[in-house]
């Protein structure tokens, strides 16, 4: 029998971090956290995780990108999926929210959702992009 | 304008003479004065003036016609003068009018013979002077046009927009220093230069606007040249509705505009983002809760409960902040400058934040050197209040339990020094450099859950500098941090 499927958060709100981690295991998944992409660099190489959750806007405010473009360009962790959950608002100012997907692969994600994500959607995109690559709870 | 009559001076030593030839003038309408001798006609036309003919006698004693000619001439050469001798010979005739006589009339004549070479005189005369009234109208023309011109020129190189005008064959014939500056390339061309050699974009315009016809079309573009903005308008240059004679472009720099458009947006951008965060979290926690996912585990409810709650106070301070930050920004903070005592103020600031220091288990002290309650400061009350208060509470939120806080006042010269040191977490050179930022907050595993807006020390940087003071910090990580705000002081004289 296969473990859990393994993913790793990166936000710098503890509070939503936990949020979502007591969301994805109640889901039925194992959870790891990183507050930073720094740390989140650490975790990967530490245990390699099915599918990666991040915030976008951190030190930098496209952080989340640079770390989704940094793993898609790395051949040992291009096929982990990568979900963009923000709260940077696309309606006035910086507009990053991808129109397609055309264009989630050009910001080398594998979804983009806004904060904060409603259970039922996140978890079934969660669910979707694992099984895509063969990882189901 | 005729009610002055035209006056005519009569100079003959003959009495019979004078008057004969008065009667007949002024039955004619004119007024006439008379003088019996050259020097007396000299004298009343210097006395009177605003003669416009005189009709003189050849032989006079003291001062015979010739000489009386010569003399009016010289002074009033619009004169008509008209000798009367009885000698009309040609060289008499070629004498007097070298010396200026319009012409001349031989003894005897009748009152006709006298009087056309009189009315034709100041006909004459009226013609040249109404000559030399236009021209000297057009001079002055000329010079109002050369003014006009100059000051045109003179308007238009003074203008910051830049200003260039275009043909009916496309040619620049026109360009101000303004657009010399902008496009440095094309201002060493000679004037007027091809439509072509100006950049593409503003070629199109030109082009665009004649081509409107009768209604004349404003085009408005906002374009870039050479890494700045311009907003350009082009409009026909058309006489009353006519086909276009060519266009007119006017380019005006609003780089500044636009860097302060983009930092607007960004400003925006940050503040959703900074109010959607604990949003965020507030809707993640109660929705877990709602769903009953956490109700195996009550500690862990109880703790998201009381989080939530945190985040929707620290969400009304950063409204509380952003409110504070843009009155700042457009100058309506209200800042009520009065003397104040700095030793009461700081302690009245450790005292508000003396029951958190307690809670944490943090020794907080305040040490005023003697010197620092000498002078008073010249500043806002509440302003200042809360950048101690600011300081402080930082300092608390940073340092660990039993860890220590303690502010310090001295003079330093014109200036109050007020320190707060803390011997918490401390921050890195990077950390430290950007702590004044808008929104920024030092993220790690030692600042994570202490609440904060990103506002606080922006606030406090803005106050100390409308008190035209200087805040500093000096930091260093697991060592902790020394905020030091320097403050003028009102002198001696004026405490």
């Amino acid at each position: 029998m296969q473990d859990k499927p393994l993913i790793l958060v990166v936000d710098d709100d503890a509070d939503f971090r936990e949020a979502i981690q007591c969301l994805l295991e109640a889901g039925g998944y194992r959870v790891t956290c990183a507050r930073n992409p720094q740390d989140a660099l650490g975790a990967l190489s530490a245990t390699k995780p099915d599918l990666i959750v991040t915030d976008l806007m951190m030190d930098r405010l496209d952080a989340g990108f640079q770390l989704s473009r940094g793993l898609k360009q790395n051949n040992d962790f291009a096929e982990i999926p990568v979900i963009i959950v923000t709260a940077v608002g696309s309606q006035l100012g910086l507009d990053v929210s991808p129109r397609g997907d055309d264009d989630m692969a050009a910001m080398n994600v594998d979804a983009y959702m806004d904060k904060p994500v409603d259970p039922d959607r996140f978890l079934a995109k969660v669910r979707e992009l694992l099984e895509s690559r063969g990882r189901e709870a | 304008m005729n009610a002055e009559k035209t006056r005519i001076l009569v100079v003959d030593d003959e009495l019979g003479m004078r008057e004969g030839c008065r009667r007949t003038l002024e039955a004619e309408g004119y007024e006439v004065d008379t003088a019996e001798d050259g020097m007396a006609g000299l004298e009343l036309f210097r006395r009177r003036g605003g003669y416009a003919c005189a009709l003189v006698d050849m032989k006079m004693p003291r001062m015979g016609g010739l000489e009386f000619v010569e003399n009016v001439h010289a002074e009033a050469p619009d004169m008509v003068l008209l000798v009367i001798t009885a000698y009309a010979t040609i060289d008499t005739a070629v004498e007097a009018t070298k010396r200026g006589a319009y012409g001349y009339i031989p003894k005897p004549f009748t009152p006709d013979e006298m009087l056309l070479p009189v009315r034709n005189g100041l006909e004459r005369r009226a013609l040249a002077l109404e000559a030399a009234q236009l021209r000297k109208e057009r001079e002055n023309r000329l010079l109002e046009l050369a003014y006009e011109r100059s000051q045109c020129a003179t308007i238009l190189n003074c203008m910051t927009d830049a200003v260039f005008v275009v043909n009916r064959e496309r040619e620049v014939v026109l360009r101000n220093d303004a657009a010399a500056k902008i496009l440095p390339d094309f201002a060493s061309l000679p004037v007027p230069a091809p439509l072509s050699c100006l950049p593409e974009v503003l070629g199109g315009l030109l082009a665009e606007a004649m081509a409107s016809g009768a209604t004349p079309l404003i085009v408005s573009k906002d374009i870039e040249l050479a890494g700045r903005n311009y907003m350009v308008n082009a409009s026909p240059v058309a006489e009353h509705g006519g086909e276009p004679l060519g266009a007119v472009v006017v380019l005006r720099d609003i780089s500044q505009l636009k860097k302060l458009e983009a930092a607007k947006s960004m400003f925006i951008t940050m503040v959703a983002h900074e109010v959607k965060r604990p949003l965020a979290a507030i809707e993640s926690f109660l929705d877990l809760i709602c769903r009953g996912m956490v109700k195996d585990n009550p500690e862990k409810e109880r703790e998201m409960i009381e989080r939530s709650l945190a985040r929707a106070r620290n969400l009304r301070d950063l409204i509380s902040d952003l409110m504070n930050i843009t009155a700042m920004q457009t100058g309506k903070l209200n800042i009520r400058r009065i003397p104040l005592d700095p030793v009461g103020l700081l302690q009245e600031a450790v005292d508000a934040c003396s029951d958190k220091a307690k809670g944490k288990n943090i020794e907080l002290t305040l040490n005023c050197d003697q010197s620092a309650g000498a002078e008073k400061l010249l500043a806002d009350r509440n302003g200042l209040f809360s950048v101690l208060t600011n300081l402080i509470d930082n300092a608390v939120k940073y340092t660990p339990s039993g860890g220590r806080v303690q502010v310090e006042a001295r003079r330093n010269g014109a200036s109050l020094s007020i320190l707060v040191r803390d011997n918490g977490i401390g921050m890195s050179p990077e950390e430290s450099a950007r702590v004044f930022e808008e929104f920024y907050r030092a993220n790690n595993e030692r600042t994570e859950g202490i609440p904060g807006t990103g506002l606080g020390l922006t606030l406090a940087r803005g106050i100390v500098d409308l008190h035209h003071g200087q805040i500093a910090v000096e930091s260093a990580p697991g060592k902790g941090s020394v905020f030091t705000v320097s403050l003028p002081t009102m002198g001696k004289k004026q405490s």
